[in-house]
């Protein structure tokens, strides 16, 4: 196990309590899941059983969980004077003191495992699209060399084909450096797509938790909590309901329309 | 429909390309493309925040003939992504600070205040600090600090980027309330977001390439998936569809779909 919360009470959470695999995709919808993504991360301050691969969260241990556990913030915000996309990575080893023999080579790894090329070292921070900036923000959380990456709300302000790119990015960070990756959303498409097991929270305490296909195929329970039901799921239950429609549920709008074609 | 907003030949550095618009009083219009084509810079030349000398006609007068002061009264604007702390410690107290500049009696002035409280559903929070907002109750008193001095016209720049559904949904609705007395022109790079608005332009690199009614518009699925845009998921389903021949016109409402698909 890669994180486990075992009943953990404070100000905003009551009787938290879940576990995370490595390499899993986990989605957190609901009230205080940025909240949740900064305990996890561990800049807001918890007390009671947690860990990270048997690390227990405590003083001692602090620095070198937030290293291997990162988050990327909703936004890009940069609080240093420097203007290009190189001198920023450069401070930020330094500023977290991340011990790293070559940093310029480390940039440039950090850099292509997002798929940013060469020239982007060079390029002015203030000149980077919303797509750029997302890419950047997450080469960032990578020079570390973390195994969990925590996003929170990755997709906002950002196109269909930027998003498209981050999320195949997200797989392949999964897929071929075992990263775990923990999105927080309120995206119901976007969860349904992409995460394997969520979390639902409400009223500061986890109200379900597992298989993304699961819970976001049950309707009735995401109506009843007042959470948004991702569109391709909604038409299913629709059809099912309303005219007994003999069709099965989908991610990919295509695969749905072939059903569909079968059974009208 | 007389023109509030005419625009001719607009070009803008690098970012903005042969821009032709002629804006119709009271109506909601959408300005969509993918990131970086161009329509934040549009938004910020029609609010006068980057100059420009080219031909932009507000109500029959050169924009650039007006006075900064002009245009405010004129013109009011909500851009999110220039993060504007606000300077007093209540929402009623901005409200009311802007509300001074309007040249009318006290009396007007204060049903002018209670209408702008209403339409935005303000009234539970005007004694709370403006910063310590959550985004949607936010953006909604930026909006009513941008409509409550009467402007003519009303910039959106992407003021839907963070928040819900269901919260954006609501925007809408009270925007279509809104366009009773002034003009509105939003932009968004969803294009779900403009199905409920009266005209639409999508931009790309910095042109114009297609303009219309929004289901008009919609219907270039192929040409606005290139440009990265994904269409609103009802859409998308109905042209598919209708290229099986189960369907034969879009349908936006999930009810009846499934209703003329499973007679």
């Amino acid at each position: 196990m890669e994180i486990i919360f075992d009943n953990i009470s404070n100000k905003v959470f009551h009787n938290l309590s879940f576990k995370i695999k490595e390499g899993e995709i986990v989605g957190i919808t609901g009230t205080g899941k940025t909240t949740l993504l900064k305990m996890i991360n561990y800049i807001l301050p918890i007390e009671g059983n947690v860990t990270y691969k048997d690390i227990p969260y405590n003083k001692k241990n602090e620095y070198e969980i937030r290293k291997k556990i990162v988050l990327v913030e909703s936004s890009f915000q940069h609080q240093f004077l420097v203007s290009t996309v190189k001198e920023y990575m450069l401070l930020l080893i330094r500023y977290y003191k991340i011990n790293i023999k070559n940093p310029e080579k480390k940039v440039l790894a950090a850099l292509k495992m997002v798929g940013l090329t060469e020239h982007y070292l060079e390029k002015e921070l203030s000149t980077l699209s919303s797509s750029e900036q997302k890419l950047l923000q997450i080469s960032l959380a990578l020079l570390a060399n973390p195994t969990v990456l925590l996003l929170d709300e990755p997709f906002m302000n950002l196109d269909m084909k930027a998003q498209k790119k981050i999320e195949r990015l997200l797989e392949r960070l999964k897929e071929r450096y075992q990263k775990t990756i923990i999105i927080a959303s309120e995206d119901s498409n976007l969860l349904y797509n992409l995460t394997e097991k969520v979390i639902f929270l409400k009223n500061g305490t986890i109200l379900r938790q597992g298989k993304t296909t699961e819970l976001y195929q049950n309707v009735k329970f995401l109506m009843k909590y007042n959470y948004q039901v991702p569109d391709i799921v909604l038409f299913t239950y629709k059809a099912k309901e309303l005219k007994n429609a003999k069709i099965d549920y989908h991610k990919d709008i295509r695969d749905l329309i072939k059903d569909v074609y079968k059974h009208v | 429909m007389n023109s509030i907003i005419t625009i001719k030949n607009l070009n803008y550095k690098d970012i903005l390309k042969n821009i032709n618009m002629n804006i119709k009083e009271n109506q909601l219009v959408a300005i969509s493309g993918s990131n970086k084509c161009g329509k934040t810079t549009l938004i910020k030349i029609l609010s006068g925040l980057l100059e420009s000398k080219e031909t932009i006609l507000l109500e029959k007068h050169a924009l650039s003939s007006l006075s900064q002061n002009e245009v405010d009264k004129k013109v009011g604007f909500v851009i999110p992504s220039i993060n504007m702390p606000f300077l007093f410690k209540t929402v009623e107290q901005e409200l009311k600070f802007i509300l001074n500049d309007l040249e009318v009696d006290k009396e007007n002035r204060k049903k002018r205040y209670q209408k702008i409280v209403s339409i935005f559903k303000l009234r539970g929070i005007t004694k709370k600090d403006p910063n310590q907002l959550y985004p949607f109750l936010k953006i909604k008193v930026l909006l009513a600090l941008a409509v409550i001095k009467k402007p003519k016209v009303l910039l959106l720049d992407d003021i839907f980027a963070i928040l819900r559904p269901k919260e954006i949904k609501e925007i809408i609705d009270i925007l279509n309330v809104l366009k009773e007395e002034l003009t509105i022109i939003m932009t968004t790079n969803h294009l779900e977001q403009t199905l409920y608005c009266d005209y639409l332009y999508i931009l790309n690199e910095g042109s114009i390439v297609l303009k219309g009614l929004p289901l008009e518009v919609l219907q270039e699925d192929s040409l606005l998936n290139k440009m990265g845009l994904s269409l609103p998921f009802m859409v998308d389903l109905s042209l598919k569809l209708k290229y099986y021949e189960l369907l034969d016109k879009i349908e936006l409402d999930m009810d009846r779909m499934v209703n003329t698909l499973w007679k």
